[in-house]
C-alpha cells in the first residue's frame, strides 16, 4: 500500500477541524486508541481549550502512526452519513479524501464498507483489508478432481501434470477474474475465499465457469485416458481471518464446504449450501436443483447437461 | 410473365388481391397455408410468393420464410392486412423483400409493384447466387492475413477469414416500449460483451448494426479456437448476463460461423464490399438461425478438432451449404 500523503493528511485535518468539535474527534478517536488523552498528546494544560485545528492535526497523526488513519475515515464517512450520538455533522472535503485513498490504490467496497485494495492494481491474499484474527463473513469454493488416485495410477506422470496444470489455471483464472482467491492449492484441487461485492454469487459463478471450461477441455485438450471431472461446492458463513493455511482449514465454515463437496455433490458438478443460494440472483439460482442430503438437510446442484 | 403465388386462408385478403389475380401482367395463383408445402415441392418455385401473416407472431413469420428460403423461394413477401406487425422492418430483417399493411393491400397491390419487388430481391440476392454460394471452397489458394496481424492487414486486400455472425434476440415489441436511453445502454454493453468475449480469440468486430453483425477471426489451420470461443458464449450465457448486464434477464442471442473471403476494408468502410462470404453469413444468420443458437457450416465443422464434434448436430442445409447446430444447454 502506498503511503499516506501530506496533501490527504491535510485535507482530513481541515475536515475535522471545520465540521466538529476536539471533544466528538476524541470521542470517535476512542473507538480505536482506547483511552485516548488529547491534552497528554498535544500538551496543552488541561484548562485551557485545545483550538480545533491542532486537536484534528495531533489526532490525524497519531491515528496514522497506530495504523487506523482508513477505519477512522470509514467511520466519517459513516458520521456524515448517519451522524454521531444523535447529532448531524456536515463535513467537508470528503470527495478529495476519498479521490486521495483512490490514487493509494485503494476502492472503498460498498458491501462491506471497507477500503481494499484495487485489483487491477495489487492481488494480495487479505485484499489489503482484512486484518488477522477480525471476523468477516466470507464464500468459500471448494474443487477436488474425481478420482485423484486412479488417475495418477493409470496415466503417464507427464500427462497427469499437465491436466492438473490446466486444472489450476483454469480456477485461477475463474476466481481472480471475480476477484476471489485461491487460500489453497494441493495439485489436484483446492479452495478460493470470496470476499468482496456479492461474495456468495461470484463463488458460485467461478464454479459454473470451471465446469464449463472442463466441458471443453475434455473435448479437445485432455491428455488422458478418460475425461476428467470435478466435485465443486459453494457454502459461506463467519471466518476469523487467518492467513495460515491449516488454521483457514480448520475453520467451521471451510470444513462445512469440504463437507459439502465431499458427501453432497456428483461428479461433474457443484452443490450450494442454502445460505448461498438465498443470496444468487433468480437468473442464477433458478439453474439449480434441489436435492435432500443424508443429513435430510436441503442443497442445491448445478451441472451443464446438453440437449441429446 | 411474373409468377406470382399467394398463400392465404383468408377471404377478405383474397378480394384484396382480386386486381392482380385479373391482371394479365402476371399469373397469379392463390392456394391455402396448408397446401405450400407439396405446391413448393412439387412445382417450380414461383417468381414472388406473398404470405398472408394474420394470426401469425414474428416467431411463426420466420419459420416459415425460413421452409420457403430452403424450398427455393427466394422472393417473398408479406401481406399484413390487419396492420397486425409492429415493427415491418423487422420482417425485411428476416430477408422479405416486401411488405403490404391494410392501406396498401386496399390501394396499391398492382402488377408494377412485382417489378420493383423483384428488381429489388435480385440486387439482394445475386451475390450469392453464383458461382458457389457462400464464397469458394478452395480457401487454401486464398492469402491469409500475415501471421494473424490485423495492423498488416491491407485495405483493399482478399484475405480468407473465419466469420462469425451474433445478434441479440429482441422481442418483437421491444424496441417500441424501451426508452432511448434503455436502447442505447442494451446496444452500448452487448457491443463491448462481445468485443471482450472474441479479441482474446484474434476477433475483431468488423460491422455493427445495432444489435448485432459480423466478427472476423484470421483464419489459421484449425478453427477450433474461434468455435471454443463461440461454444463459450453459449454456455455461459448465464453468467454474462448477471456479471456483465444489469438487466436481470437472461440475454439471448443467435450466432453463426463460416469460414470464406473477403477483400478487407476497415471498420466503417465496408460499404462498398460485395462479398459472396459475407452475404451469405448475414443470410445465415438473419434467416436461417434460430435464437439463442449457434450454427456451423461443413468448412467449420471440418476444420475444428474433431473432438468438437460431438458439440454439434446436422441441421437442414442452407443455400446448398450442409449446417450444423450446437446442443443447446438444458
Amino acid at each position: 500500500m502506498k503511503r499516506i500523503g501530506s496533501a490527504l493528511i491535510s485535507y482530513t485535518v481541515r475536515a475535522l477541524a471545520q465540521s466538529m468539535s476536539p471533544k466528538v474527534m476524541v470521542d470517535l478517536t476512542r473507538k480505536f486508541i482506547p483511552g485516548y488523552d488529547l491534552y497528554a498528546r498535544t500538551g496543552f494544560p488541561s484548562s485551557i481549550a485545545i483550538p480545533n485545528k491542532d486537536a484534528a492535526r495531533q489526532i490525524v497523526t497519531d491515528l496514522q502512526k497506530s495504523g487506523h488513519y482508513l477505519d477512522f475515515i470509514l467511520l466519517l464517512v459513516e458520521v456524515g452519513e448517519k451522524g454521531h450520538m444523535g447529532r448531524k455533522y456536515a463535513i467537508p472535503y470528503m470527495r478529495e479524501i476519498l479521490g486521495g485513498i483512490f490514487d493509494m490504490d485503494l476502492i472503498y467496497d460498498q458491501a462491506n464498507k471497507i477500503f481494499m485494495e484495487n485489483p487491477d492494481v495489487n492481488k494480495t491474499r487479505n485484499w489489503g483489508a482484512l486484518k488477522v484474527g477480525e471476523p468477516y463473513t466470507l464464500a468459500f469454493l471448494r474443487i477436488d478432481i474425481v478420482g485423484n488416485s486412479g488417475i495418477v495410477r493409470t496415466n503417464p506422470a507427464a500427462a497427469v501434470s499437465e491436466v492438473y496444470d490446466s486444472l489450476r489455471a483454469m480456477t485461477y483464472r475463474a476466481v481472480e477474474h471475480r476477484n476471489g482467491r485461491i487460500w489453497g492449492w494441493d495439485g489436484d484441487g483446492g479452495v478460493a475465499a470470496f470476499f468482496v461485492g456479492n461474495r456468495n454469487q461470484s463463488a458460485v459463478l467461478a464454479g459454473m465457469e470451471i465446469l464449463h471450461e472442463i466441458y471443453l477441455y475434455n473435448l479437445i485438450s485432455c491428455p488422458l485416458k478418460e475425461p476428467i471431472a470435478i466435485r465443486a461446492a459453494v457454502h459461506s458463513g463467519a471466518f476469523d481471518y487467518t492467513p495460515d493455511e491449516e488454521d483457514m482449514r480448520a475453520s467451521e465454515t471451510v470444513k462445512r464446504t469440504v463437507h459439502i463437496e465431499h458427501k453432497h455433490t456428483r461428479p461433474g458438478s457443484l452443490t450450494i449450501s442454502p445460505v448461498v443460494k438465498y443470496m444468487l440472483d433468480h437468473i442464477v439460482s433458478s439453474e439449480f436443483s434441489t436435492t435432500t442430503g443424508d443429513d435430510q438437510l436441503e442443497y442445491y446442484n448445478y451441472s451443464l447437461e446438453l440437449e441429446k | 410473365m411474373i409468377q406470382v403465388l399467394i398463400v392465404t386462408d383468408e377471404t377478405t385478403t383474397l378480394r384484396m388481391v382480386d386486381p392482380l389475380v385479373k391482371s394479365r401482367i402476371c399469373k397469379t395463383e392463390t392456394i391455402g397455408l396448408s397446401q405450400v408445402s407439396p405446391r413448393l415441392k412439387n412445382a417450380s418455385p414461383p417468381d414472388i410468393l406473398y404470405l398472408d401473416v394474420t394470426g401469425m407472431d414474428l416467431k411463426d413469420i420466420r419459420k416459415r420464410l425460413r421452409a420457403f428460403f430452403q424450398a427455393g423461394a427466394v422472393t417473398v413477401g408479406i401481406l399484413d392486412p390487419r396492420s397486425g406487425i409492429d415493427d415491418p422492418a423487422e420482417l425485411f430483417h428476416l430477408g422479405a423483400s416486401d411488405y403490404l399493411g391494410k392501406q396498401l393491400l386496399k390501394e396499391n397491390f398492382k402488377p408494377a409493384r412485382l417489378k420493383r419487388v423483384m428488381e429489388y430481391s435480385e440486387a439482394f440476392m445475386e451475390d450469392c447466387e453464383d458461382p458457389s454460394p457462400g464464397g469458394s471452397d478452395n480457401l487454401a489458394a486464398r492469402p491469409t492475413l500475415p501471421g494473424g496481424n490485423w495492423d498488416r492487414a491491407e485495405p483493399g486486400t482478399c484475405y480468407a477469414f473465419t466469420f462469425l455472425f451474433v445478434e441479440m434476440d429482441l422481442p418483437q415489441d421491444w424496441k417500441k416500449k424501451a426508452g432511448a436511453a434503455h436502447l442505447k445502454k442494451v446496444k452500448e454493453l452487448f457491443h463491448n460483451h462481445i468485443k471482450r468475449a472474441v479479441e482474446p480469440s484474434n476477433g475483431r468486430i468488423w460491422m455493427w448494426n445495432e444489435f448485432g453483425g459480423v466478427v472476423l477471426f484470421p483464419l489459421v489451420d484449425d478453427s477450433s479456437r474461434v468455435v471454443q470461443t463461440a461454444a463459450r458464449l453459449i454456455l455461459n450465457r448465464i453468467l454474462h448476463s448477471v456479471e456483465e448486464f444489469p438487466f436481470k434477464t437472461v440475454i439471448s442471442y443467435r450466432m453463426a460461423l463460416h469460414t470464406g473471403e473477403t477483400v478487407f476494408h476497415k471498420r466503417g468502410e465496408t460499404g462498398t464490399i460485395v462479398s459472396d462470404t459475407v452475404n451469405f453469413i448475414f443470410h445465415l444468420g438473419q434467416k436461417f438461425a434460430e435464437p439463442g443458437q449457434l450454427y456451423i457450416t461443413r468448412e467449420i465443422f471440418d476444420g475444428m478438432h474433431p473432438g468438437f464434434r460431438s458439440l454439434f448436430v446436422p441441421e437442414d442445409s442452407f443455400e446448398n451449404r450442409e449446417i450444423f447446430r450446437m446442443r443447446s444447454p438444458r
